[in-house]
């Protein structure tokens, strides 16, 4: 029997200019702590998990940009999201928005990942 | 599992417009089609079959999908939060008034933390008198009713909102109006009273048109900007319906769409009602040739509007205009800004929709309540204003939930709150501290157990201290010194 080792997605926080590209599996609301109030009641958030170009999963918290371009029925595409940088002149609570690129495939990955494209077809 | 990225055909996502103007997000026109089309007619033309998707689930955000999943201890944590959020503002203020020497006003806004603080701190218990046994008791938040705190604005939203959709039946035609004015660095009360008066104008001259509705006064902050946003947004039931996309007529001499031509008269009649070089409106049974002057005006107005365009639709959206040059552009923007005014019409599609956007005044102020030096204007300014009026034919409906005589609520009173028998006759209990309620999975607040409808409140009663007192003086032993149950000389109580 093939197995293969199941790894807990490795979580990622964005840094200026950086760019993450992987297929979306899962956008679950979770529960977040302050870290500035351990014991204080927790935020709702959006967690997104995605597999890398070698099926290592990641997952990233998302944002008010993130949240409105991606949809729930975009699981199953590869995405491409660049965080570009923060708007000073939106914000909430002295926190600036951050803004991202956000690449959605115009198809959703098969099963077996692999993309077919024209040159695959010999005819 | 492995792929190659470089195959992979992606495509953008933008962010929903952010439209210049307030209001609610301009979507677009639904195209016509037919279900079945003609014969030898093409699908992929005009007349495309409708989609299955007529909710537009496919396009949902995980934003939207997000909020339609939030509970309510999740809404109320958020709201918690934003209230510790304020009230360490007004604490600030409040620091900083007292370190400044200005006494009354630190003892305001000190006034003003204690509410917040003590904010659904306290809790009233129903119990329903009808079937006591089988109906668990439930409870009320006491609230604080500050303008900003978000706990209590939740709260009233929900129930004008559910009052507002109560009169969604009597809607023939509904349509949401935005009225704005410029921004403006400074607030005060005068600008509210002076903006209903106007608004109360501009619905009374469009009196043949607009049955009756609601408007409310929404405020919100430029944080960059450091100016303030007055603007009503109405829900109006309208006599005949606003026209269809493809009704034209001629309007100052070109060919334009009936819509546009209801809006752009609007705006002149709302840009008039601030005074500048239009004049004013003629009065009810003014001559013809004045009225006939008053329609030379608007054209002319239509006109020059027309040649002061900085911006164009070019590439399926509204981009700034190209081929004028800077002086020519700022020349144009300046004309705008004195002579413009942005008027949103359009009609109401989702009625729910349109019912936050007439109640966002209630919420949105939230948004800068971490900001001192916009909270205290703001509070100064709001203080005693009326921020929503209903008129027309909806005149006189109440938006707050209305109470009984004898101050019990009775089955039409409690909207979805419902006792097990149906009769819903709930009497107060007394009064309970925080930790002796929870809430419940369906959002509704009740005592804890072992708490049930016999408990008279654990928050004690406030008494009367004489009373007290008198009540020590009389409760002495019989064989006292004077043999009357009372000490000697001991007659009269002391009031502290």
């Amino acid at each position: 029997m093939d197995m293969e080792e199941r790894l807990e997605p490795e979580f990622l926080k964005f840094v200026k200019g950086e760019v993450i590209e992987g297929v979306l599996i899962q956008v679950k609301r979770i529960q977040v702590a302050n870290p500035d109030r351990p014991d204080g009641p927790k935020n709702p958030a959006t967690r997104y998990t995605c597999l890398d170009d070698e099926g290592k999963p990641f997952c990233f918290l998302g944002c008010y940009q993130i949240d409105v371009k991606l949809r729930p029925t975009d699981i199953g595409r590869a995405i491409r999201l660049t965080y570009i940088g923060d708007d000073t002149n939106v914000g909430r609570n002295g926190n600036q928005m951050k803004v991202f690129e956000v690449m959605v495939s115009k198809q959703k990955a098969p099963e077996d990942m692999t993309f077919i494209t024209d040159e695959d077809i010999p005819f | 599992m492995s792929y190659d990225s470089s195959v992979i055909e992606f495509q953008e996502r933008a962010a929903p417009s952010r439209p210049s103007r307030l209001g609610t997000r301009r979507r677009k026109p639904r195209q016509a089609v037919s279900a079945v089309p003609e014969a030898g007619a093409s699908r992929s033309g005009a007349a495309r079959a409708p989609s299955l998707d007529t909710g537009n689930q496919l396009a949902t955000s995980v934003r939207d999908w997000a909020n339609e999943q939030m509970t309510d201890e999740e809404i109320r944590q958020n709201n918690r939060a934003l209230q510790r959020q304020l009230q360490s503002t007004v604490h600030k203020i409040w620091q900083d008034h007292a370190a400044a020497g200005n006494a009354s006003e630190a003892c305001k806004w000190e006034k003003q933390w204690f509410k917040l603080n003590n904010c659904q701190s306290e809790w009233v218990g129903y119990r329903a008198e009808c079937c006591k046994g089988y109906t668990q008791p439930i409870a009320v938040p006491i609230g604080c009713n500050h303008r900003l705190c978000p706990l209590c604005c939740y709260q009233r939203s929900q129930k004008a909102r559910r009052r507002i959709k109560t009169m969604f039946d009597r809607l023939t035609h509904p349509v949401l109006i935005t009225l704005t004015i410029p921004n403006r660095e400074t607030i005060r009360k005068h600008d509210f009273t002076l903006f209903r008066q106007r608004a109360r104008k501009f619905i009374a001259q469009q009196g043949g048109w607009i049955k009756g509705g609601v408007y409310s006064l929404e405020t919100t902050y430029n944080r960059a900007e450091k100016t303030w946003h007055i603007h009503a947004h109405i829900l109006a039931d309208v006599s005949v319906p606003l026209p269809t996309k493809s009704d034209k007529i001629m309007l100052a001499g070109e060919k334009d769409f009936a819509f546009r031509a209801i809006k752009l008269r609007m705006e002149f009649d709302w840009l008039r009602l601030w005074g500048g070089a239009w004049g004013k409106r003629a009065r009810k049974g003014a001559k013809q040739q004045v009225i006939e002057g008053q329609t030379y005006t608007f054209e002319k107005w239509v006109e020059i509007g027309r040649r002061m365009k900085v911006k164009e639709y070019r590439d399926r959206a509204w981009r700034p205009i190209e081929g004028i040059g800077a002086k020519e552009l700022a020349m144009r923007s300046q004309w705008n800004a004195q002579n413009r005014r942005v008027v949103d019409v359009r009609p109401v599609t989702d009625r729910d929709g349109a019912a936050r956007e007439v109640l966002k005044y209630i919420t949105k102020v939230a948004a800068f309540s971490d900001l001192p030096q916009a909270v205290e204007p703001f509070c100064n300014a709001v203080r005693g204003a009326r921020l929503i009026q209903t008129f027309g034919s909806w005149y006189g409906v109440k938006l707050d939930e209305p109470k009984g005589e004898d101050g019990v609520l009775h089955a039409e009173d409690w909207s979805e709150m419902s006792c097990t028998c149906g009769l819903n006759i709930w009497h107060r209990m007394g009064v309970f501290y925080r930790n002796n309620v929870q809430m419940e999975a369906d959002g509704r607040w009740r005592l804890k157990a072992p708490l049930d409808h016999t408990c008279r409140g654990t928050v004690p009663r406030p008494t009367i201290r004489a009373l007290d007192a008198r009540k020590e003086i009389f409760s002495h032993d019989n064989d006292s010194a004077d043999g009357h149950g009372r000490e000697a000389g001991a007659g009269v109580f002391e009031i502290r």
